[in-house]
C-alpha cells in the first residue's frame, strides 16, 4: 500500500526548470551525493547559479573523506558557524517571474533522499498565481539574513576577506514578488529573527484543543513540549514516535508525566509498510475552527522552537499551514500504531569530535593565493603548515590562523584538499577547500554550460561512467569480438568490409536495452553481448560532444592558421569564453585513468589483446584532435588553456599504449591487427621524434629506441620501415610539409642497425654489385670483396664493418667473428679475420692473412677498439 | 493542491547483493582465469542450440547474410519450450536443464490427457537465463554482432558456428519435430515426446556436435583468452579423475583447489603443466575466504547494530561485545602468524558463522583472514601471470596483497587497531561507497546514516561467491570429456 499523500522530492526537483537561482540548506550533507545528484540535476534544468548554506561542522565532516568535488568552484558554499545547529532545510529556486520552495525535514544526504521518512512540500509561484507570493518572499529575505549572518559570524574583519557571493546578493535583493491580495493560509517560518513558536502563536491565535507531535527529537526536559502546552493552554497532547529510532526522554517524561503514557502512540512502521527512519518534524494544532499544522526543519526541542539563533538556537526552517479541521489528520493516519508497545529511545548521543585544537573555516582564493582560515584553540607553538611538502606562509590572528597557499603550488583538480599542522611537536591533517568567486562565475557565465552540463551531469550519465568502469573491470581479462574493434573499422577503409555501413566510425551507437543491475553478479555478461566498445563509444561520444559544442577561444584569439578545428571550436554565438569546465577534467581525467589501469605495459598483460586494442583505440581516437591540435602547436608555441589534456598528458598516453601494445602476445594476430599496432606504434614514435627536435629534449622516458626495436623483433619492419612510415599518412604529410623534419630519417637512425639486404645493398654500392657477396657461415658472417687494386683496400672498411657489428647485435645469432676477404683477379688475397665481442660492441682481434707475395702472412692485432672509432687503420 | 506535510516518495529499488563490492571483483578474477565458462552457462548444450537456431533462420528463413537478434531470440525461446515439453512429456522430468521446467510441469500434470500443444510465450518471464550464454558465441567466435537497427542488434555467423549448427541440425532432421518448427499450429503429443527422447541437454548422442564444441572450446588456441580454457579442462578433468569427490560440490571445489593440491596445502602431486593453473585457482579460492572473514565480521557488525550509534560506538560495541582468545589489547604480530588453514576447521567456522553470528564471530573473521595472509605472504612460487590477481582490485580495500601490506604495517599495533581499521574501511565505508555507486537506479544499503549515528537497514547474510571449477567440470562432463 502507498502512503496517501506523498510525491517524490527528487522528481518534484527534477521537474523545476526554467529558474535562474538555487539556493539550498541543510544540516548535514553528503558532498559526493550534492555534486553527483542534487547539482547534477539543477544543472540538468540549466540552474547554474547555486549557492549553499551548510552547518560548518557537519561540512567539515562531510569533506573528511571526499576526494572529488566541485565545490566553491562552481557554486558557492557558506559554512554556517553559529551556537546552535544550522538545521533548515529548504531549496529555493529563483526565476523570472517564477518560484519554488521547498520545505522539508531532508538533509542533502542519500539517507534523506532514498531511505528515510522525510516530510515536505513545495510550493509553487509565478506573477500571475501568485498565492505562494508571501511565502516566498519570505524565503527570500531568510537567505538575505543568511547571507549576512554568514558574513557576520564568520569572517574576518579586513573587507578584502569578506565572502559574498554578490550574484546571489544583488539578485535576492532586486527580486520583486507579486504579493497575493487574497489571505494566505500557508506562512514560512523562521527563526533567524523570532522563535518559531512566537510566529505560529502569533498566526495561531486562538484556542487549541488538541496538540500533536510527531518528530524524532525532543529535548531533554521536554521543554518545548511543556511551551507549547502552556501557551496554548492545552494539555490534550498526543506524541508519535517511531519506537527505538527516537531520543524521546522516556524515562523524564516517567517521572513528571509531562505526556501522558496513553498518549504516547508507538509505531514501528508506515502504513505502506515502510520500516525505515521517520525523520519528518510535525506539530498539528487543532483549534475550534481551523487546524493548523507545522512542517520542516524544527524537532520538538528547545532550541528549534523556543530560541533564536541569537539566544544561542538553532537557525530552523518551517510551514505553518492553516486548514479545516481534521484536514490533516491524514497525515497522523500514516503511521500504523502498537497500542501497548513500550517505548524504546535508543538513539546515542552524538559524539563530540576530537578536539585537535584547530577547525577549518573556510578557504577564499585572492589575487593569486589561496587564504585558508583556520581557527585555533590552542596555544601555537613552533607552528609549521604544509601543503604537499611545501612549507606554507601564516598568519596568526587572535581569531583565526590565516594561511596562504600560493596558487601555483596548488596541485589538485579536486577542490578539497588536506594541509598539515605541525604544532608543539604533534601533526594535525585538515581537510580544506576553498571559495573561488572568478571560476564560480565563469562557470555561471558560460553560455554553454547548460547545454553541455545535459551530457555530464544527468543522472544517466552518471550511471553511463560506472557502468563503463563495471564492464571494463568485467570484461577486462577476457575477451570480445575482435572483428568489431575500433582498429578493426578505422582500417577497414581499404579493407572492403561489408559487415560495416557508412558512418559506423562516427560512434553512434544507441544502446536500447534496458540497463542491467550492475549490483547483480548474474548481469555479469551482460557487458560481454552489448561490447565494451559499445558502451564506452557511447560514454565517449558524449563526453566528446561536450568538447565540440565547447566555445575554446574569445573571439579574436584564434590559434593560427594550421588549426582548422578553430570554427568548430567556437560556441554557437561565435564567442564564448573559457572555462574550465569540469566536464573536460573529467573527461581528461578519465581517459588518465583508464589509461593508467589498464593500458599501462603492467595492466596490459590482463587485458586480451582485442580488448586492449578496442580500448586504445577509444583512447587515441578521442585524444587524436587534441594531439594533433598540440602537434601544431609545437611550432607555434601556443598554449590553450581549454584542453583537457596538457601536451605532456598526450605524450604519455600515447607512450603508456605504445609501450604496452609492443608487448602484447602477437601469435594469433590477424593482419589488420598487426597492421594497427605496426601504425600506433610507428605514428608515435615519429612523432617523438618531432618533439625532441622542436624541443630540444631527450627521450623523457628513455625507451622510445626500445619500443621501435620491439616493434621491430614481434613484426619485423626494420626492411620496409620507409614504406611503413610513408603508409602513415598524417605523420608523414603534417610532419615532413609543415615542419621540415621527416620522420623517415629519425625512425631510420633510431634503429642502430640496418638489416642483412640493407648492409649489402651498402656494400654493392660501394664495390659494384657483382664484386661482393655477403655469406651467413654459421658462426662467420663472411663478406667477399673482389677489387682490382689491393693496394687501395688495405685496411678495413670500418664503417661497414661498425653497422655490421651493430646489426649483428641485434640479432639473436651467436657470431662473433666477420670474414673481410679481399681478392683481385691474381686471386691474390688479403683476409681479416675479426674478432668481436657482440654485447660490447668492440673489436677484440683482428688477424690479418695475406698471400701478396706468394708467402702468407699472418699478423694478429690485438688492440682493443671500438667500432664507434671510424677511419681506425689495423695496417 | 495539498499543501500541507507530504511523505517523500522514495521509489526505492533495492539490491541487496555484493554489498561490499566484493563479488564483482571476484567475478573479474574468475574472468580472468576462466573465461567463457561461467557460473550461469554450466551446459554446452545451449551454445549449440543458440548456434543452432542461428543457422536455421539464417536458412530457412530467407534471411541468408544476418538475422537480427530479437528474431532470433523469440525463435530460441520457441524450441527451448518445445525441449522442455518434449523432455517432460517424454518423462524426463528429472532432468532439470532445460529452462522453464516449472510452468511446463505444471502444465503437463494439469493436463494429462492433452494431445496436442500450442506455443506458449509467458513460459518463462524473461530470458535473462538463457541469454547469459549468448556472450560466449561472441567469445568463441561462433557468432558476431553487427550493428543496431531499431533496437534490434544483427547478427553473422562464423563458419565455426556454422559447422556446429551443422552437426545440431543433422540429429534434429531425424525428429518428427522438424516439420514442425515454424508452424504455429499445435504440435501432436508423439512428436514432441519423440523430441524430448532424442534430443536431451546432456547431449547423449550429440557425438559429432560435442567434438566440435570441445574442439572451439578446449583447443582453439583462442590468442585472447589469457588462461587457456584448455589448462582449466585439463586441470579440473584431472582432479576430478584423481579425487573420487564431486565436483559439483562447491565445498569440494574449495578442498580440491585449495588444501588438497596445491603446495601450501596438502601439496598432492599433479602433473607439471598443472602447476600454473593449480596456483590461478588457489589464488581464487583464497580471495574467497578473505571475503569470507571479512563477511563474518560484517556480519556480526550488522547484528549488533540494533539500534543507531555513531560509527565508534558501533564500532567499539562489536569489539566490547566479542569473546576473544587473546588481549585485542596486544600486538598483532603476537597473532599474525598463527593461523594455518586447514579445511575442516576453516569450513566449520563458515559453516556456523553463515548459520548465526556469535561473540566469537569477530575473532573467527579474523582467523580466516589472518590464515589468508598465512598461506599468500611473501609467495615466491606463483608465475607472473598471475601475480596481477592479488592487486586485481587494487582500489578497493581488500586484495591480497593490500592484506599483506596492511597485516605488515599493523603488525606492532595493538589488534584492536587492526579490527578497528578493518571495520571502519574495509567494511562500513568500503559498503557506503559500493552503495553509493548503485545508485540511482538501485538502493544497496545496508545502513544509513542520519545526524552521525548508523542505523541498520538490512542483515547480511554469509555466501561464498560460486567457483567456476564446477562448472567447467559440468561441461567437460556434458562434453564427455571426463
Amino acid at each position: 500500500m502507498s502512503k496517501m499523500y506523498s510525491k517524490s522530492l527528487m522528481d518534484e526537483l527534477k521537474d523545476s526548470k526554467g529558474y535562474d537561482l538555487a539556493l539550498l540548506t541543510t544540516y548535514n550533507i553528503d558532498i559526493h551525493f550534492f555534486d553527483n545528484r542534487i547539482k547534477s540535476v539543477l544543472l540538468s534544468n540549466g540552474i547554474k547559479n547555486i549557492s549553499l548554506f551548510v552547518d560548518l561542522k557537519k561540512l567539515n565532516q562531510s569533506i573528511q573523506n571526499e576526494k572529488n568535488s566541485d565545490m566553491g568552484r562552481q557554486y558557492s558554499v557558506f559554512p554556517m558557524d553559529i551556537h546552535g545547529a544550522f538545521h533548515p532545510k529548504v531549496i529555493l529556486l529563483l526565476g523570472k517571474e517564477k518560484a519554488k520552495l521547498f520545505v522539508s525535514s531532508a538533509n542533502l544526504k542519500v539517507s534523506s533522499y532514498r531511505y528515510n521518512n522525510e516530510v515536505f512540500n513545495c510550493f509553487g509561484y509565478t506573477a500571475e498565481n501568485n498565492e505562494n507570493g508571501e511565502m516566498i518572499e519570505n524565503a527570500i529575505r531568510f537567505f538575505i539574513n543568511l547571507q549576512d549572518i554568514a558574513v557576520q559570524q564568520l569572517y574576518s574583519d579586513d573587507p578584502k576577506h569578506e565572502i559574498k557571493d554578490t550574484f546571489v546578493y544583488s539578485y535576492l535583493n532586486s527580486y520583486r514578488v507579486n504579493k497575493p491580495d487574497n489571505n494566505v493560509n500557508c506562512f514560512f517560518i523562521d527563526n533567524s529573527k523570532e522563535t518559531i513558536i512566537d510566529q505560529v502563536q502569533r498566526i495561531v491565535g486562538s484556542k487549541i484543543n488538541k496538540i500533536s507531535i510527531s518528530s524524532p527529537f525532543f529535548d531533554n526536559d521536554l521543554k518545548a513540549v511543556k511551551n507549547i502546552s502552556e501557551r496554548f493552554g492545552c494539555d490534550n497532547i498526543e506524541v508519535y514516535i517511531q519506537n527505538s529510532l527516537n531520543r524521546f526522554p522516556v524515562d523524564y517524561n516517567r517521572k513528571y508525566d509531562i505526556v501522558p503514557q496513553t498518549r504516547i502512540h508507538v509505531f514501528n512502521e508506515l502504513i505502506d509498510g515502510d520500516r525505515y527512519f521517520y525523520h519528518g518534524k510535525v506539530i498539528e494544532l487543532s483549534g475550534e475552527d481551523n487546524d493548523y499544522i507545522l512542517f520542516g526543519s524544527s524537532n520538538c526541542t528547545a532550541n528549534a522552537l523556543l530560541k533564536t539563533y541569537n539566544t544561542d538556537g538553532n537557525i530552523e526552517a518551517s510551514v505553518l499551514c492553516m486548514g479545516n479541521r481534521k484536514e490533516y489528520d491524514y497525515f497522523f493516519n500514516s503511521f500504523v500504531l502498537n497500542p501497548g508497545l513500550q517505548l524504546e529511545s535508543n538513539f546515542s548521543i552524538e559524539e563530540t569530535e576530537d578536539d585537535t585544537g584547530f577547525s577549518f573555516l573556510y578557504g577564499l582564493v585572492k589575487n593569486e593565493s589561496i587564504y585558508l582560515f583556520i581557527r585555533s584553540n590552542t596555544e601555537l607553538n613552533n607552528l609549521v603548515v604544509k601543503y604537499q611538502d611545501k612549507t606554507l606562509k601564516r598568519t596568526i590572528d587572535k581569531r583565526y590562523l590565516l594561511v596562504e597557499l600560493p596558487i601555483s603550488q596548488f596541485e589538485s583538480k579536486n577542490s578539497i584538499f588536506p594541509v598539515v599542522l605541525f604544532n608543539d611537536g604533534k601533526e594535525y591533517s585538515i581537510s580544506c577547500w576553498f571559495l573561488d568567486f572568478k571560476e564560480i562565475r565563469y562557470f555561471r557565465t558560460n553560455t554553454s554550460i547548460d547545454s553541455s552540463l545535459k551530457y555530464t551531469y544527468s543522472d544517466d550519465d552518471d550511471d553511463r561512467y560506472y557502468e563503463f568502469v563495471m564492464s571494463v573491470n568485467r570484461i577486462i581479462a577476457s575477451k570480445t569480438d575482435s572483428n568489431s574493434s575500433w582498429l578493426y573499422r578505422k582500417s577497414s577503409a581499404s579493407n572492403n568490409d561489408e559487415d560495416y555501413a557508412e558512418g559506423d566510425e562516427e560512434y553512434e551507437y544507441v544502446i536500447d536495452d534496458p540497463m542491467a543491475d550492475l549490483s547483480d553478479g548474474e548481469n555479469e555478461y551482460y557487458y560481454f553481448r552489448k561490447g565494451l566498445r559499445s558502451v564506452a563509444a557511447n560514454y565517449y561520444s558524449r563526453l566528446l560532444k561536450i568538447h565540440n559544442e565547447k566555445p575554446h577561444e574569445k573571439a579574436g584569439e584564434t590559434t593560427g592558421e594550421n588549426n582548422t578545428n578553430n570554427e568548430k571550436k567556437k560556441g554557437s554565438d561565435g564567442v564564448g569564453e573559457y572555462s574550465p569546465l569540469s566536464g573536460m577534467n573529467k573527461l581528461g581525467r578519465y581517459i588518465k585513468r583508464l589509461t593508467r589501469n589498464y593500458l599501462s605495459d603492467v595492466t596490459s598483460s590482463r587485458i586480451p589483446s582485442d580488448v586492449f586494442l578496442d580500448l586504445s583505440g577509444l583512447v587515441l581516437n578521442t585524444i587524436q584532435r587534441e594531439y594533433y591540435d598540440k602537434k601544431y602547436r609545437i611550432k607555434e608555441n601556443e598554449k590553450k588553456t581549454d584542453d583537457f589534456l596538457n601536451l605532456n598528458e598526450v605524450l604519455e598516453i600515447r607512450h603508456t599504449i605504445s609501450k604496452s601494445m609492443v608487448d602484447l602476445p602477437a601469435d594469433n594476430f590477424e593482419d589488420i591487427e598487426i597492421r594497427t599496432v605496426i601504425s600506433v606504434v610507428l605514428d608515435y614514435i615519429a612523432e617523438m621524434g618531432h618533439y625532441y627536435q622542436n624541443q630540444r629534449k631527450e627521450d623523457p622516458y628513455g625507451d622510445v629506441k626500445n619500443i621501435l626495436i620491439k616493434l621491430d623483433k614481434k613484426f619485423g619492419i626494420r626492411e620496409r620501415i620507409g614504406e611503413l612510415i610513408d603508409s602513415i599518412e598524417l605523420t608523414v604529410e603534417n610532419m615532413t610539409n609543415a615542419f621540415g623534419y621527416n620522420p623517415k630519417i629519425y625512425v631510420d637512425e633510431l634503429f642502430g642497425y640496418k638489416t642483412g639486404s640493407q648492409l649489402e645493398s651498402e656494400f654493392i654500392t660501394r664495390y659494384g654489385k657483382e664484386n661482393v657477396s655477403i655469406e651467413d657461415e654459421g658462426k662467420w658472417f663472411s663478406i667477399n670483396i673482389h677489387v682490382s687494386d689491393l693496394n687501395k683496400n688495405k685496411s678495413i672498411p670500418i664503417k661497414l664493418i661498425t653497422n655490421i657489428i651493430d646489426s649483428l647485435y641485434e640479432t639473436d645469432k651467436n657470431f662473433s667473428r666477420i670474414k673481410v676477404t679481399y681478392r683481385n683477379k691474381s686471386n691474390q688475397v688479403i683476409e681479416y679475420n675479426i674478432e668481436f665481442v657482440k654485447k660490447a660492441k668492440y673489436i677484440n682481434r683482428v688477424i690479418q692473412k695475406s698471400n701478396i707475395n706468394g708467402e702468407t702472412i699472418i699478423r694478429e692485432c690485438r688492440r682493443l677498439s671500438t667500432v664507434y672509432a671510424p677511419g681506425v687503420s689495423f695496417d | 493542491m495539498n499543501k500541507g506535510p507530504l511523505f517523500n516518495n522514495k521509489k526505492q529499488n533495492l539490491s541487496k547483493r555484493n554489498s561490499l563490492g566484493i563479488e564483482g571483483i571476484a567475478t573479474t578474477m574468475s574472468d580472468s582465469l576462466c573465461p567463457v565458462i561461467t557460473l550461469v552457462t554450466p551446459r554446452p548444450f545451449y551454445w549449440i542450440l543458440k548456434c543452432w537456431c542461428y543457422y536455421d533462420l539464417f536458412e530457412n528463413s530467407g534471411k541468408t547474410s544476418s538475422v537480427n537478434d530479437n528474431e532470433v531470440n523469440k525463435y530460441y525461446k520457441r524450441i527451448n519450450y518445445f525441449l522442455r515439453l518434449g523432455n517432460t512429456l517424454a518423462g524426463n522430468i528429472e532432468d532439470g536443464g532445460f529452462v522453464g521446467s516449472i510452468f511446463v510441469n505444471n502444465l503437463v500434470y494439469a493436463n494429462p490427457d492433452k494431445q496436442t500443444f500450442d506455443y506458449e510465450n509467458g513460459y518463462i518471464k524473461t530470458m535473462t537465463q538463457l541469454n547469459y550464454y549468448n556472450n560466449a558465441l561472441t567469445l568463441l567466435k561462433l557468432i558476431k554482432e553487427g550493428e543496431s537497427e531499431n533496437g534490434a542488434q544483427r547478427i553473422y555467423m562464423y563458419e565455426s558456428g556454422k559447422e556446429l549448427a551443422e552437426s545440431f541440425d543433422l540429429k534434429m532432421k531425424t525428429t518428427s519435430f522438424y516439420e514442425y518448427r515454424f508452424k504455429e499450429a499445435g504440435i501432436p503429443r508423439e512428436v514432441l515426446v519423440d523430441l524430448g527422447k532424442k534430443i536431451r541437454i546432456d547431449l547423449s548422442g550429440f557425438d559429432e556436435s560435442k567434438r566440435i564444441m570441445s574442439r572451439i572450446l578446449f583447443e582453439n588456441k583462442l590468442s585472447n583468452i589469457i588462461y587457456k580454457m584448455e589448462d582449466n579442462k585439463n586441470y579440473i578433468r584431472f582432479i576430478s579423475n584423481d579425487s573420487d569427490l564431486d565436483m559439483n560440490n562447491e565445498a569440494n571445489n574449495r578442498y580440491l583447489l585449495f588444501e588438497h593440491y596445491p603446495s601450501r596445502g596438502m601439496n598432492q602431486p599433479i602433473p607439471n603443466d598443472l602447476k600454473q593453473i593449480s596456483i590461478g585457482w588457489e589464488i581464487i579460492v583464497g580471495r574467497q575466504y578473505y571475503s569470507y572473514g571479512l563477511g563474518i565480521i560484517w556480519k556480526y557488525l550488522l547484528s549488533v547494530l540494533n539500534s543507531p550509534l555513531t560509527i565508534n560506538k558501533w564500532i567499539g560495541r562489536a569489539i566490547s561485545s566479542s569473546h576473544f582468545s587473546f588481549s585485542v589489547k596486544d600486538k598483532l604480530e603476537t597473532i599474525k602468524d598463527s593461523f594455518q588453514y586447514n579445511y575442516e576447521e576453516y569450513e566449520k567456522i563458515c559453516s556456523e558463522e553463515r548459520r548465526e553470528s556469535s561473540e566469537k564471530s569477530v575473532e573467527n573473521g579474523l582467523k580466516v583472514i589472518l590464515a589468508m595472509y598465512d598461506r599468500f605472504k611473501d609467495r615466491d612460487d606463483y608465475p607472473d601471470r598471475y601475480s596481477s590477481m592479488f592487486e586485481r582490485d587494487v582500489e578497493s580495500t581488500s586484495s591480497l596483497r593490500l592484506l599483506e601490506e596492511e597485516i605488515d604495517k599493523y603488525s606492532d599495533k595493538p589488534i584492536e587497531d587492526y579490527l578497528v581499521h578493518v571495520m571502519k574501511s574495509q567494511l562500513i565505508y568500503q559498503h557506503l561507497m559500493t552503495a553509493f555507486n548503485k545508485l540511482p537506479d538501485h538502493d544497496g544499503y545496508y545502513v544509513i546514516e542520519n545526524d552521525g549515528r548508523y542505523i541498520k537497514v538490512e542483515d547480511y547474510d554469509l555466501n561464498f561467491t560460486g567457483l567456476r571449477s564446477s562448472r567447467v567440470y559440468s561441461v567437460i562432463k556434458d562434453l564427455g570429456l571426463v
